[in-house]
């Protein structure tokens, strides 16, 4: 059989353009198929270099138009005035969720995904992390361990390119690091007390996919923090600055913007999948392609879509779904601003530009003490400011003096979020809705809600907090342990899990389908847990490795 | 300061004319105060119900602003905020701003507009001081001397009026610094090396 493609790539986010890179640069043709529009880098990024008076709502946004139209998206992480068209409409992309605790989907659909607008915190997991499930009996055990994760771990952060410190944490490995970006005084000033207070927790830096040091015609960070935007200095990680660039340059890849895979058709008499049945997102045609194999990296619950729109007479309940697994075990990590405290006595210090990164405290609990009242563990993300103008808002003041004082630097402020483990479980999952999508393509209805031991995490992690924080002699400002809405953390994962065993998962060890060994499923629909990390650097050093394998089983003659 | 007895959704006595509490009523549940409020009263047919819209307060904000912030009247606050009102920008709508007319207006015991420039600082002032003494209240600390409604009014419009001048050129650029660019990022450093915080210091604005 010829085929138009060696490989057919579903996506074009993180992981899709590291199928691409990976695929194209050990000699396959690639289509990478994506359904958003093209966003070239640099001349792309309508609003990089505007200042607030430059904009028609000065960076806020026109209240109205987000309520109607992206009260989803709007209420998370990076979207603004200036972003906002990185993000999904959420009124022309409708999915069906719970009403009490509605699923938070955060998307963005153009060529480079949501590798424009991502926090860019990168860090490894480890065996805590591939042992949990064997450890507790949560979940399935993961066929991998570190181990065999290193070396691709190594792989991408070389490319990449993470800033981060060497700690020696067991539970947060080192990895090949640019120089880190320093802690601002007040995290120091944490850090410090942490170090003398306790012996079983730490404040590093964060790790970001910001450069420190110039790479492969990328330059250093400016320190702008308008990463969101899109980055004309290619200095953070994105599909526009990094992967795509490497992918043209072997000359092997084709993309093919604004077309939606509506069905990966499979050969009824070998069962192989041959074609991605695709829709123009504009003009609504139809078009069909074929490829040797295919990689699903439209993000967690859109690859999980495709396999349950991909149903057929052989496969009913959808494709690689002979476990009925498929669409559960989905995961969220749990969130919380576990503290907000001001800082006393260090007034006299503060800082210039914009770092961005956070620190971290890395994970602590249930690492070789189990602890009596919850599994797994959580670890914090957070940032020590001194606070702006809109702590006016909150301050009494009219007048010359009040003018002033707002600008001037006001008071440290420390904040803590707390990232909390969430566990697999059967009855959260993804399924097809009755309704329909202006494409004619069922949506998805999403059902996720944190448990007790997601509560009994953040509970634990609001206390420790405010302990940690109470150190600084300010005052605490907010503390919660109510978790956000699911998926509010913006790393959804798991639908397609990975296990060794075909009647309990959905794909193989190598990231290849149990059922349908020419699909590979390496965005994060594959993870059978979500650790308390950010995930996206083990989706790609997962791709990587998945397509280091199919170019092998290709060469072998296996696929 | 005027003693505040009246829920603000009730009539109040507001100008020369007092007596005709009919026309009060009628006038109170259209205007918020400005130039407009006099014609009202002079002109027999302008008292009948007319709608206000949000450029009609474009005064009443520009006089605001610049008491709250002195100098930011050139940064044109009224007719910015009477622009992007109608989009709840902020969450600022017309209703909070008649809301906070109406109580200026009260303690004004006129038109706010007509008062002098240190009348009306002290009104604002006074709106403010009782917006936080009300929230002190709430944990048992003072008398509250504004209801529930106007403090949500005045907490909406005040970070509306800093919002406008912080973005805008002379706010943020000029009171604080701006530099888009920074290309640099110091940890730790001297305050007086950087005494003006960066108005595109996006994480501390976020969390402020
Ligand atoms: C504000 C924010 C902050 C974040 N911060 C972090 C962080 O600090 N660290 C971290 O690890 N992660 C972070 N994430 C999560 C991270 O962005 C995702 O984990 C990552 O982008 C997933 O990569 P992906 O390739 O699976 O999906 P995406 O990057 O979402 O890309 C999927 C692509 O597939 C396309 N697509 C979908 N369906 C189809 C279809 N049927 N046909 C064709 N194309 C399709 C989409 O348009 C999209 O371009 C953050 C996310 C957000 C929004």
């Amino acid at each position: 059989m010829t085929y138009d493609f060696d490989a057919i790539v579903i996506g074009s986010g993180i992981s899709g353009g590291w199928a691409a890179k990976e695929l194209t640069e050990r000699g396959m043709r690639v289509l990478m198929i994506e359904r958003g529009r093209m966003i070239e880098h640099q001349s792309g990024y309508e609003n990089e270099m505007k200042a607030p008076w430059e904009m028609e709502f000065r960076g806020y946004g026109d209240a109205k138009l987000l309520a109607e139209e992206y009260p989803v998206q709007s209420k998370g992480t990076n979207f603004d005035e200036y972003t906002m068209d990185h993000f999904v409409n959420d009124a022309d992309h409708p999915y069906q969720t719970s009403a009490d605790k509605p699923f938070q989907w955060r998307r963005g659909y153009q060529v480079g995904g949501r590798s424009l607008i991502w926090g860019r915190q990168c860090y490894r997991w480890s065996d805590y992390d591939f042992g949990a499930n064997a450890r507790d009996g949560h979940g399935t055990d993961w066929p991998v361990r570190y181990a065999d994760m290193k070396p691709w771990y190594d792989h991408v952060e070389s490319f990449v390119g993470v800033n981060g410190s060497m700690e020696a944490m067991p539970q947060l490995p080192d990895g090949i690091f640019q120089p880190a970006m320093p802690l601002s005084a007040g995290e120091s000033l944490l850090a410090g007390q942490i170090a003398a207070h306790y012996r079983d927790r730490r404040l590093i830096p964060g790790r970001s996919a910001n450069l420190t040091e110039a790479k492969e015609g990328r330059s250093a960070c400016q320190y702008r923090y308008l990463c969101a935007r899109g980055c004309s200095f290619g200095a953070y990680f994105s599909t526009q600055s990094s992967t795509l660039p490497a992918a043209n340059k072997t000359g092997r890849l084709t993309l093919l913007p604004d077309t939606i895979v509506a069905k990966i058709e499979t050969d009824p008499r070998t069962g192989k999948a041959v074609a991605a049945q695709c829709i123009d997102a504009n003009s609504k045609e139809t078009s069909r392609h074929t490829a040797r194999m295919f990689f699903l990296n439209a993000s967690s619950f859109n690859s999980v879509g495709l396999l349950l729109r991909s149903a057929s007479d052989a496969a009913p309940n959808g494709l690689a779904n002979s476990s009925g697994t498929l669409g559960r075990y989905i995961m969220d990590h749990a969130t919380a601003v576990a503290g907000v405290a001001t800082i006393a006595g260090l007034d006299d210090h503060t800082y210039y530009g914009n770092r961005p990164s956070n620190f971290v405290i890395p994970r602590f609990r249930n690492l070789e003490e189990a602890h009596p009242d919850f599994v797994r563990g959580y670890s914090y993300q957070g940032v020590g400011i001194r606070a702006n103008w809109p702590r006016g808002v909150h301050m009494p003041g009219v007048g010359a003096d009040f003018r002033k004082t707002l600008s001037e630097a006001g008071e440290w402020r420390i904040l803590m979020v707390a990232f909390a483990e969430s566990l697999p479980r059967a009855d959260n999952r993804v399924t097809l809705s009755d309704k329909l999508d202006k494409w004619g393509l069922p949506q998805l209805h999403i059902t996720l809600h944190h448990g007790e031991n997601e509560r009994a995490l953040l509970k634990d992690a609001a206390a420790e907090a405010k302990t940690m924080l109470g150190m600084l002699g300010g005052k605490m400002l907010i503390s919660s342990d109510e978790p956000d809405l699911a998926g509010s953390a913006v790393h959804e994962m798991g639908g397609a899990r990975m296990g060794r065993d075909p009647t309990t998962s959905v794909v193989n060890g190598n990231s290849q389908t149990h059922d349908v060994p020419n699909i590979f499923v390496t965005d994060g629909a594959a993870m059978a847990s979500s650790a308390c990390q950010n995930p996206s650097l083990t989706y790609m050093a997962f791709t990587a490795r998945a397509a280091a394998f199919a170019v092998e089983q290709v060469k072998a003659g296996l696929l | 300061m005027p003693p505040v007895s009246t829920p603000a959704s009730a009539p109040s006595v507001s100008g020369p004319g007092a007596s005709d509490s009919a026309a009060f009523r009628r006038r109170d549940l259209l205007v918020g105060g400005s130039a407009l409020a006099a014609l009202i009263f002079a002109t027999p047919y302008l008292s009948r119900p007319i709608m206000m819209h949000a450029e009609d307060f474009a005064p009443l904000l520009d006089s605001v602003s610049d008491i709250l912030l002195p100098g930011s009247l050139s940064t044109q606050p009224g007719a910015f905020l009477a622009s992007v009102m109608p989009r709840e920008w902020r969450g600022l709508t017309l209703s909070h701003v008649k809301t906070v007319s109406h109580w200026l207006n009260r303690h004004a015991q006129g038109d706010f507009l007509s008062i002098s420039f240190e009348r009306r600082f002290a009104v604002l002032t006074a709106l403010d001081t009782a917006t936080f003494d009300r929230a002190a209240a709430e944990t048992g600390e003072s008398d509250a001397a504004v209801d529930a409604e106007t403090v949500e009014a005045w907490t909406i419009l005040k970070r509306a009026l800093l919002t406008s001048f912080y973005t805008s050129q002379k706010g943020g650029s000029g009171d604080l610094a701006f530099n888009l660019v920074p290309g640099r990022w110091d940890a730790d450093i001297p305050l007086a090396h950087a005494p003006h915080p960066l108005s595109n210091d996006w994480l501390a604005i976020w969390f402020s």
